[in-house]
């Protein structure tokens, strides 16, 4: 309980000690493990970490699982951006009774993992799913049952699972537009379309960008509603699961789950280039 | 004139994708929850017949039953976590909030690649790591950590040089408090909300936490979600819907709290969740 006076030293901020056990964690729980899917992928002889590699793009079987994975959460991300913007700025720029209420089911998502999210799915369009029962008792068809085993079924669950990542974010980045720059557009006679196409659309770009770079993580990484739902339609996840857990495959679930690591970690850091490019041009500038 | 019916147009055209995504989210929630106490029969829901006597307060009771160890494990994974969230992330929030050197942009960096890195990615080389930590959960904590830590570093860090945080503590500095006891006795307190939020989002990750549980858990580690995983494709549907409604019983609340006292926080979790 020495008071000490350190000016010298308190100006430069705290001591390197205070980030030292969040370092060592990340470089214990992180680094060593991802030292570890290099070597394990790469451990049976020279070369054989290039092959393994390769080897998941030759084999159809993964590269048909990996090409699910891509092109259904760069389709799934679009949507939950297009899907979300609108009701995101109304979230942002207007007070209405039930705001409150509607962000807070809107993100309740977050907390789910994707084998929830694959439930839901089978309860509301599964083969004696919800909306199939009232399609019978309205309309006398099942419209809609067992879609949830197709991949409309598995696009709208993950779909589900982006809406409140889409939507939170979103809102924030509306919330932090700058107002003025729409009324000087207004009061320069532009009209509603007009400003949100070339004003309102360009200073959201950066927040979009980054948007959309999370949205595609976490539907890459997620796999629990394919687990659920899917009988054919096979993500590189659940393949690397298997061939770590079934199949004792080290090697070939670690080159899996170092190229669901590679595509996802070249996403981000792509998206954080242009949302940090597009920021220094257009919002600030 | 039609500048205005333009305006009108995009915003109820905004307000009808509102009503329609909060549509999308409330539907299935509301069968599920109505089919956790109701007959499934009555939702149209199934065309299995059910015992006589047959009653829903036992559906809550069953998944107990079944589940009751995974529940409690999830809950005493998900404090522990939210403790070495603690521990370990408010100093680093603090210290990345006054350090602009190197050091701390390197840690920022390596804190947020994580996020960007698919859970069973993590799983896979966490186990060819420590193989023999599996059996006591370290992995599995290890596991929810790495993701819980950024959202939790992110709001610790907002709060902490937030406001006059800076402010209080020169004052204090300038009356003879050394670091450690500005850190505890004025940054702290001060920045409570922020910390509280980053403690409630990591809580919500771990709760939920799939991805990298589904891998790393063993039978007697495996927590709630892995025994939904287990409900959904064993047990019939009022089961399964009891046991959702368990986990939404702690989730709700956590996400419910967490907008009450940071909208801003709670947005960031959408931005990088």
């Amino acid at each position: 309980m020495t008071a000490r006076f350190r000016t010298g030293n308190d100006a430069m901020g705290p001591s390197a000690a205070w980030l030292a056990p969040a370092a060592l964690f990340l470089v214990f729980a992180f680094v060593v493990p991802f030292a570890a899917l290099l070597r394990a992928a790469g451990s049976a002889a020279p070369g054989a970490l290039a092959r393994e590699l390769a080897g998941v793009w030759t084999h159809p079987h993964t590269r048909r699982a990996l090409a699910n994975g891509l092109a259904l959460s760069a389709g799934v991300s679009l949507a939950a951006i297009l899907l979300c913007l609108p009701p995101a700025g109304l979230l942002a720029r207007r007070r209405f009774p039930g705001r409150g209420a509607a962000r807070l089911l809107l993100s309740v998502p977050l907390a789910f993992s994707g084998v929830i999210v694959g439930f839901l799915a089978i309860v509301m369009l599964g083969r004696v799913g919800f909306i199939p029962a009232v399609a019978t008792a309205l309309f006398g068809r099942p419209l809609g049952a067992g879609l949830a085993y197709a991949l409309p079924g598995l696009f709208l669950a993950y779909l589900f699972f982006e809406i409140p990542r889409a939507v939170l974010a979103l809102e924030a980045a509306f919330a932090r537009l700058d107002p003025e720059l729409d009324a000087a557009a207004r009061s320069l006679g532009a009209g509603a379309w007009q400003r949100f196409f070339r004003v309102t659309l360009p200073a959201l770009r950066p927040a979009i960008v980054a948007t959309f770079a999370t949205t595609f993580s976490v539907s890459l990484g997620s796999y629990g509603a394919a687990l659920i739902l899917s009988r054919r339609f096979s993500v590189l996840p659940v393949e690397a699961y298997q061939e770590f857990t079934a199949f004792g495959n080290d090697a070939g679930a670690s080159a899996m789950a170092l190229w669901l690591a590679a595509v996802s970690i070249a996403v981000s850091a792509a998206a954080r280039r242009a949302a940090a490019a597009g920021r220094s041009a257009g919002e600030r500038g | 004139m039609r500048r205005i019916s333009g305006a009108r147009l995009r915003s109820g055209a905004a307000a009808l994708l509102l009503v329609l995504l909060l549509a999308v989210v409330a539907a299935p929630l509301a069968v599920v929850v109505a089919g956790s106490v109701l007959d499934p029969r009555a939702l149209g829901l199934t065309s299995e017949t059910w015992e006589k006597g047959s009653h829903h307060a036992t559906w809550f009771s069953y998944v107990l039953s079944l589940y009751g160890r995974h529940l409690a494990r999830s809950a005493v994974l998900a404090v522990c976590v939210v403790a070495l969230a603690f521990a370990i992330g408010a100093p680093a929030a603090y210290g990345l909030s006054r350090r602009k050197d190197a050091a701390a942009r390197a840690l920022a960096v390596l804190l947020d690649v994580p996020l960007a890195v698919p859970g069973l990615a993590v799983a896979i080389g966490l186990l060819l790591a420590y193989p023999r930590a599996r059996a006591s959960g370290a992995t599995l904590a290890a596991g929810h950590l790495l993701y819980a830590l950024p959202f939790f570093v992110r709001a610790a860090g907002n709060a902490l040089s937030g406001g006059n945080v800076p402010e209080l503590e020169e004052a204090a500095a300038v009356s003879g408090a050394g670091r450690w006891q500005r850190f505890r006795r004025v940054v702290l307190p001060v920045a409570r909300p922020g910390l509280l939020a980053g403690a409630l989002m990591a809580f919500t990750i771990s709760w939920g936490e799939f991805n990298v549980s589904f891998l790393l858990a063993t039978p007697t580690t495996s927590t709630f979600p892995s025994a939904l995983y287990l409900t959904y494709t064993t047990n019939s549907f009022p089961v399964a819907a009891a046991a959702t409604t368990l986990f939404l019983a702690a989730a709700v609340p956590a996400l419910a709290v967490l907008q009450r006292i940071a909208s801003p926080e709670a947005a960031r979790f959408g931005e990088a969740a």
